[in-house]
């Protein structure tokens, strides 16, 4: 763990550029991305700033290529990120799967906008959430964060670089178009905790890539140039990157993989709570669509009514544990607000022989409005 | 000495000279594949050169040569079909200093992955490509690839090829490669030449290595087994000095494949633009990032 | 069997220099290629012997023929056979 020193500043940007600066701070000295609204900002301000640090820009020719070459970045050591929107992530998809197998550490940022398809490109959206958790083939586990603001655009993008340093996996920040695009206030911080991955942990005559010591089962990575030989692969492997075609193979590696992400969850899991001991309805949301929730809530709660608030920071994987605590601080129904036609609320519904759960689930593409929840809401009491 | 004599020395006194640069328990190619060939004569020539593992890296995507890779005792990539070229170009601009090589089938370099290739070479990233070139599919059962030539009967041109094919030396010399050449895979000792070439070129380096596929293509077209393709193709070879890539003609129908190096030139390396780059903007010294941005 | 052979770029043929050929038969595919190349036809399938992948492997009929010109080293694709050169001078003395 390595800290970052930065002159204490308040700036006024776009969540854009805050993510941009963000990943700087992270140590980022690789970006690849290809143009896409509302994302296209993220590359433009990596092309002038990469170089100013000793970093590398490359504008790909596809997102196919921006994503794969992030992963050879990363396995020749440095930390790599690429920004994207739900089209681009379409492209990469596969790849992701490439990064999950080998175990490379990246960062992807998508600025979700309306779909399917070209979609509303100008316009922000929530319909991608599970293409971040489900874009690639197979079983496996990914991180994805949900900032809400400006702020969070440049922390979450530091602890993403922090998460996929420390788990060996890509992690994906999941914003939209209109975080991307609006201005706030951030407070860059003076003293930033900074995660680098992990050292092969034996001479490299021992070295297995894919043998893990700890108990995080997150296996030390070599990287290109140095004394290391490892063979990675995508397809299914044993510790020592051999294929390995049994069906024992794909069990011990794939539990491994989902494993390492799973059981990391309470360190992983992020939320923002509020008045969660006594409520007895929850309003969940995330992203975008959360900031209003606040207002709302204390409105509720003027008129009399016991509303809490949760807004999840980080949304795969899912926060079962807070969804258990809400069932027992005895909270008898959870609605979930999002811009889409409903994903997250799924989640929650596997909760529900704990409270009842309602949405306000509309595949729209402006975040709703507090007065409009405050109707919904005053329905659901 | 008799012939029984020859089986008795074991297998560990057996000191191949690239056995320590290579994991021999992935050869896992037809027997007479010349994939191996070429992955030998790649590795004798790292060798030849002094670098070990430290000094470069090698990457394939999927296919039969997709599996190439993980042969040699190196940070070795097996990555996703057709992405093996933006893979390598991550790894040379994260670290210029590595020695990159790709080493992938046809259908991945020119199909799939067809256009990382253009660009890469238009940008001239410093990496070296070999395409194994089977003018077929090898690993999925034969199917047509954008070097299959017209009339070829694969598993999904049962009637014959209809389209025509790449000419992948044209191709890479129109795209902006700087070092190109063509040889047939059991032509090892100019093919090792061209390697050294590529490793010691600042620019986009590609060698077409031809290396039949008896098994897929061999059979469908009632070419033989290994050895009997090897001398069909030897008969249509035609070793050229200073020949224009344009006029690389790979035709099976005439019986006319025009080997040789066609580009050559000297021009800077994408990583020492970047390079640049970076001087130009440190000189610059902008502070007020965010703001200036706006 | 190849019915044109190429002519390899042969290195002068130096009487001092006495060349062994090294097969490992077990990881020999068979494959022909070393004998389809080699100029000098030193090398040959085993007809009735094979190791225990079922592959009969390639065999030297007359080592002592052997010019040297690592063809069939640089061709083998399953890295089994080379090429051991050692000065004649230097095997006189040790006996
Ligand atoms: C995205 C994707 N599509 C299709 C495939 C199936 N596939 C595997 S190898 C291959 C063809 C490889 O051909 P080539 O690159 O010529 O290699 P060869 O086997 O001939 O060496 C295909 C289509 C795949 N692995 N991934
Ligand atoms: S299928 Fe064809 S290309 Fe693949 S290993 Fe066999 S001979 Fe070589
Ligand atoms: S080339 Fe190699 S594998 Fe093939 S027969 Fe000769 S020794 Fe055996
Ligand atoms: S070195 Fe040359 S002459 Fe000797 S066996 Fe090999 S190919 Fe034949
Ligand atoms: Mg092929």
């Amino acid at each position: 763990m390595s800290k970052a020193r930065f002159q204490e500043k308040r700036i006024l940007t776009t969540g854009n550029y805050a993510c941009a600066e963000g990943a700087i701070t992270a140590g980022c000295l690789y970006f690849a991305g290809y143009p896409i609204t509302p994302s296209s900002e993220i590359a433009a301000y990596m092309s002038r700033r990469l170089p100013q640090v000793n970093g590398t820009f490359i504008q790909m020719e596809d997102e196919l290529a921006s994503i794969t070459s992030c992963f050879g970045a990363s396995y020749a050591g440095m930390k790599a990120m690429t920004a994207t929107s739900g089209p681009g992530f379409s492209l990469m998809a596969e790849s992701i799967g490439l990064g999950v197998m080998l175990e490379a550490p990246a960062v992807i940022v998508t600025i979700m906008r309306g779909g399917p398809s070209t979609g509303q490109p100008t316009n922000a959206s929530q319909s991608d959430v599970y293409q971040t958790r489900y874009a690639s083939h197979g079983d496996y586990e990914i991180i994805v964060l949900a900032p809400s603001t400006v702020q969070e655009m440049y922390d979450l993008t530091i602890r993403a670089f922090n998460l996929s340093e420390k788990y060996r996996i890509p992690v994906i920040v999941a914003s939209d178009g209109i975080l991307g695009q609006m201005m706030e206030v951030v407070n860059i911080h003076s003293n930033i905790e900074l995660v680098e991955r992990k050292k092969p942990q034996v001479p490299p005559e021992k070295y297995k890539p894919f043998e893990a010591f700890d108990d995080d089962l997150v296996p030390g990575m070599a990287i290109a140039g140095t004394n290391y030989s490892f063979y990675v692969t995508g397809l299914t492997h044993d510790i020592e990157g051999n294929p390995e075609m049994t069906p024992e193979a794909a069990e011990v590696l794939i539990k491994r993989l989902c494993e390492k992400i799973r059981k990391a969850r309470p360190q992983i899991n992020d939320w923002e709570e509020k008045h969660l001991d006594d409520a007895n309805i929850v309003i969940l949301a995330y992203g975008i669509n959360a900031r209003g929730v606040p207002e709302v809530v204390e409105q509720a709660r003027q008129k009399g009514y016991k509303v809490g608030l949760v807004r999840l920071k980080s949304l795969w994987p899912f926060p079962d544990e807070l969804m258990e605590r809400i069932g027992q601080m005895g909270a008898s129904k959870v609605i979930v607000c999002e811009m889409n036609n409903g994903m997250i609320i799924r989640e929650v519904q596997r909760f529900r022989h704990l409270f009842m759960v309602s949405g306000i689930t509309i595949p729209t593409t402006i975040p709703f409005s507090p007065k409009f929840i405050y109707e919904k809401l005053m329905k659901e009491v | 000495m008799s012939p029984s004599d020859q089986i008795s020395i074991p297998p560990e006194a057996l000191g191949h000279p690239l056995i320590d640069m290579l994991n021999l328990h992935r050869f896992i190619f037809c027997p007479g594949c010349l994939i191996g060939t070429v992955i030998t004569s790649i590795t004798s020539c790292l060798k030849e050169r002094g670098l070990t593992s430290k000094d470069y890296a090698i990457v394939s995507g999927i296919g039969c040569t997709g599996r190439s890779s993980g042969c040699f005792k190196a940070p070795a990539f097996h990555t996703t079909h057709g992405r093996a070229i933006p893979f390598a170009t991550g790894i040379k601009l994260a670290n210029p200093k590595l020695k990159v090589i790709v080493l992938s089938g046809d259908g991945d370099l020119f199909a799939i992955g067809g256009n990382h290739f253009i660009h890469a070479a238009r940008r001239n990233a410093e990496i070296t490509v070999l395409c194994i070139n089977n003018n077929i599919y090898g690993m999925t059962g034969g199917q047509v690839a954008p070097t299959s030539q017209i009339g070829d009967i694969t598993s999904t041109t049962p009637y014959g090829n209809v389209e025509p094919p790449f000419n992948l030396v044209s191709l890479a010399a129109a795209a902006g490669a700087t070092y190109v050449a063509r040889w047939p895979g059991y032509d090892t000792l100019r093919l090792q030449k061209s390697i050294f070439k590529c490793i010691d070129n600042q620019g986009f380096s590609f060698i077409e290595v031809l290396a039949p596929c008896f098994v897929q293509y061999g059979s469908k077209n009632r070419l033989g087994d290994a050895v009997e393709m090897l001398e069909w193709l030897k008969k249509q070879v035609r070793i050229k000095v200073d020949w224009p890539p344009h006029q690389a003609t790979f035709d099976f129908k005439k019986g006319i494949i025009i080997c040789g190096e066609f580009v050559e030139e000297e021009q800077e390396g994408f990583s020492k633009k970047i390079e640049q780059l970076r001087i130009k903007a440190q000189n610059k010294k902008i502070d007020k990032l965010i703001k200036d941005s706006e | 069997m190849l019915k044109s052979k190429r002519t390899p770029i042969l290195p002068p043929p130096s009487p001092e220099k006495k060349y062994e050929i090294l097969i490992d038969s077990e990881q020999c595919d068979g494959c022909e290629l070393c004998l389809t190349f080699c100029p000098k036809d030193i090398i040959e399938i085993s007809e009735d012997k094979f190791n225990s992948r079922m592959l009969h492997y390639a065999i030297v009929i007359k080592p002592e023929e052997c010019a040297g010109c690592r063809q069939c080293e640089r061709l083998c694709p399953t890295v089994s056979l080379y090429i051991l050169e050692t000065e004649i001078k230097e095997v006189i003395n040790n006996e």
